[in-house]
């Protein structure tokens, strides 16, 4: 066991992959020497090789495109976008080929490949370095699409998607990149993609949340507590699949749900998950389910973004509204 | 002779075009030979034949509603014909969609191409090519695919050569900078074949670019290139198989823009009468690279004309038993619209298909023959039955 | 055999076709691939060629009239069946 934060985890996941098998290829812009922008690629390309693990050129389509093209001969690429609002030059690659390629060729060429996107708000950053974009990697046929929320589900995950063979986008919150620290197991080991985890037991109500949110769900919990209302957490960790399973055992459960998620509101996963309660669970329901979302707003820059970024406060709030309703 | 010295003599910045034969047929270049043997020469004629029967045979099943939107490869095969000779079973091919001869060349068969322009994915299996990738309608995309393919023969280390193919409108694309110059940036041994045939559908390449010709893009790249003329099979010949030597042995990447001339339309659902006149068409008539290597054959005493009917009858007997191999091909599965989509079918996907399994096999009341919805809720063109319409025999319908 | 051809959507999408010219006749011998008839639609002015080798037994529909897209063309006699 090692305490690591999810950089250094998903780090350890790659250093332990690219040891095991040479048809892994890592590359992305400023990976290789730099070891990335986050330096979550630190040191990999002096253990691994520049054969291996490398520089590209500044081309986001370029980079997903040749990667399916390595993929597609074989290979496994494990290609980075340097931020969420990076990776829309890429759009059409991913959603024209990526996600398509198994499907129509009949499955005679395939896409085991994976694309690492650090995502989300709450850094004070520069505009288009705090999207939110799951949505559209989970409309897109063909994907899986994984968030991890800890240091320990951050290497499990990415193990995981890097052994499978279909592509995976694998959305990294950055706000948290570094927030928490955790005992990791130093072996590999791997988290099956289309599960969720339930973080806490409770009766009150159902809260399903990802990435950076599931921190914040947390902090509004112990409020919550203090209230006498027992929340259930559930960590969605794959926005496709999703794990209807657990979401549908939990609100039979507790009769209540709230989905909190930081994307925009309008077409976003917390609306799907709504509808998967509808087909799973509706007669358990006591309450409409309700989401907690982004607005359909860009995240505005620094000064504004506190009125964007969901606070404990405000969760804690529509918690209430939803277990009294 | 064309080797690394030609490359100096026919620089794409001084607009020089690599050319071997005249519209007549007769060898211009001094001291030419061809490493071809005649028997070679009348075969690519014959293929080229053969690609021009099967393409004017596809538009007319087209017309005839037994194949959907098709593009047409008229006035290009020099292009194909010479490519399928030099692509070798290891080499990649990334097309585009108008490459049909060299497709062929690649070991697809006439049945899966026919296949899939009626509409079933399974056309793309290719049973029996390797290394060769499905049409890519996305413009220009497939030429990053062949950048990476590229990375991934020297990766392995195998000697194999990567052709990419795209059309004058393509080297607009973003993709075709980032394709060419990954590739470069990587050393990958990537042939990039830009068939300029004048028109991207109704536009034409005066308003596509304001370079002098596609060859010269290379340069802003490092990467080596060539204009050729397209419609020339022995000029395309020539060039291709040095290109793919070069990329071998240089460890680079290679750009040949073939200039040529869509004949046809850019696909069965476009009139060129709307956008380009008779004049030009008739222009590039003259030009036309079947004929030019018919005059060479004819004048060298190895060809008759007066064979060439035969043997278009014996070709079209041949691709309509391929055409009627796929209108015979088993009924598309339902299967299949969800079985290819990951390698193990997720829950969702065996949700949705349940669901609409279910919905097929519901109560005959709501299903007639092929699922179709039943004529007494529906009068004719699908529209909903008015209870006027009694004809159809509405059960309680009033009259 | 009576094979009944009907008016193919040659266009992605189109509803119906302007007779322009016919160019077989009712009892007329056609082959597969010949033209039967020249239409006008929204995207192209074509030639449709004949699915079947026979001979033609009904012509539907005069120059100048709109034709549907799914209604009957001609119907040709095929040899043998």
């Amino acid at each position: 066991m090692k305490v690591m934060n999810i950089v250094q985890a998903i780090n350890d996941a790659l250093d332990i992959k690219l040891k095991e098998d040479r048809s892994i290829i890592v590359y992305g812009e400023d990976v290789g020497v730099e070891g990335g922008v986050f330096r979550v690629t630190e040191d990999l390309q002096l253990k691994h090789g520049a054969g291996r693990i490398f520089d590209s050129p500044l081309a986001e389509s370029g980079i997903v495109g040749t990667a399916l093209g390595m993929a597609i001969a074989g290979l496994k690429p494990v290609v980075e976008m340097q931020f969420d609002g990076f990776v829309y030059p890429a759009m059409n690659q991913i959603i024209s080929h990526v996600g398509r390629f198994r499907n129509r060729t009949r499955g005679k060429f395939t896409v085991p490949m994976v694309i690492r996107i650090p995502y989300g708000g709450g850094i004070n950053a520069l505009e288009h370095h705090s999207e939110s974009p799951e949505a559209y990697f989970g409309h897109t046929p063909g994907l899986k699409v994984v968030i991890p929320s800890t240091p320990y589900d951050a290497k499990g995950l990415l193990i995981a998607a890097i052994e499978d063979p279909d592509p995976v986008i694998y959305l990294e919150p950055k706000r948290i990149y570094r927030a928490i620290k955790q005992e990791v197991p130093e072996e590999k080991y791997s988290i099956p993609i289309g599960k969720a985890k339930v973080l806490s037991s409770g009766e009150h109500i159902t809260v399903v949340a990802y990435g950076a949110m599931i921190r914040e769900v947390q902090k509004a919990m112990v409020k919550a507590k203090e209230q006498g209302i027992s929340v259930e957490l559930i960590d969605l960790r794959s926005i496709f699949p999703v794990d209807r399973d657990t979401i549908r055992q939990s609100v039979q459960k507790t009769g209540r749900i709230l989905i909190v998620t930081e994307a925009a509101q309008s077409y976003g996963p917390a609306a799907e998950i709504i509808s998967i309660v509808n087909e799973e669970a509706f007669l358990s329901l006591e309450a409409p389910p309700t989401r907690l979302t982004g607005f359909d707003t860009v995240i505005p820059l620094p000064l504004g973004e506190k009125h964007y970024m969901l606070s404990p406060e405000r969760i804690f709030s529509e918690i209430k509204k939803v277990v009294s309703y | 002779m064309f080797d690394i010295q030609s490359l100096e003599k026919y620089k794409p910045i001084d607009n020089k075009m690599y050319q071997v034969m005249d519209n007549d047929g007769n060898v211009m270049l001094k001291d030419w030979k061809t490493a071809l043997s005649d028997d070679q020469i009348v075969k690519a004629y014959k293929d080229l034949l053969f690609e021009r029967t099967v393409d004017n045979m596809a538009v007319s099943y087209q017309r005839q509603g037994r194949m959907f939107t098709y593009p047409p490869n008229l006035g290009q095969e020099a292009i194909h014909i010479a490519a399928g000779q030099v692509i070798k079973e290891e080499d990649w091919l990334a097309p585009a969609f108008r490459e049909l001869g060299v497709w062929l060349a690649k070991g697809v068969s006439l049945w899966e191409i026919f296949l899939y322009f009626k509409g079933n994915e399974d056309g793309s299996k290719f049973l029996k090519a390797n290394r060769m990738l499905p049409v890519s309608v996305p413009i220009a995309s497939q030429l990053v695919h062949a950048a990476g393919l590229g990375f991934a023969m020297k990766y392995n280390k195998e000697e194999a050569a990567v052709f990419g193919f795209v059309g004058d409108g393509g080297t607009s694309e973003g993709d075709f900078h980032e394709a060419l110059n990954f590739a470069a940036v990587w050393d990958a041994p990537v042939v990039f074949v830009v068939q300029n045939n004048q028109f991207a559908i109704s536009v034409p390449l005066k308003m596509q670019t304001r370079s002098i010709n596609l060859a010269v893009k290379g340069l802003a790249y490092d990467v080596s290139s060539i204009l050729v003329d397209g419609n020339d099979f022995f000029a395309m010949h020539d060039v291709l198989s040095f290109a793919r030597e070069y990329v071998l042995k240089e460890n680079r990447p290679f750009l040949i823009e073939a200039k040529t001339f869509r004949r046809g339309a850019h696909t069965t659902s476009d009139d060129p009468t709307r956008y380009r006149t008779k004049e030009e068409e008739e222009a590039w008539e003259a030009k036309d690279p079947a004929l030019r290597l018919q005059k060479y054959l004819v004048n060298k005493g190895l060809w008759d004309p007066k064979d060439e009917a035969e043997l278009v009858a014996q070709y079209k007997k041949q691709i309509d038993t391929e055409f009627e191999k796929a209108e015979s091909y088993q009924e598309y599965k339902l299967d299949d619209v969800f079985g290819f989509m990951y390698e193990t079918m997720p829950d969702e996907l065996k949700r949705q298909k349940n669901m609409y399994e279910n919905f097929l096999n519901m109560d005959s009341r709501f299903h007639g023959n092929d699922g179709k919805m039943d004529s007494r809720f529906h009068g004719n063109d699908g529209r909903m039955d008015t209870h006027s319409q009694g004809d159809n025999g509405i059960s309680g319908g009033a009259k | 055999m009576r094979y009944m051809f009907k008016f193919p959507d040659i266009g992605e999408g189109l509803e119906e076709g302007k007779i322009i010219q016919w160019y077989v006749d009712k009892g007329q011998a056609v082959n597969s691939g010949d033209p039967v008839v020249k239409m006008e639609t929204d995207k192209v002015v074509t030639d449709i060629p004949s699915p079947k080798t026979g001979v033609i037994a009904a012509r539907f529909g005069a120059v100048g009239e709109t034709v549907h897209v799914g209604n009957v063309l001609i119907e040709i006699e095929i040899e043998g069946v």
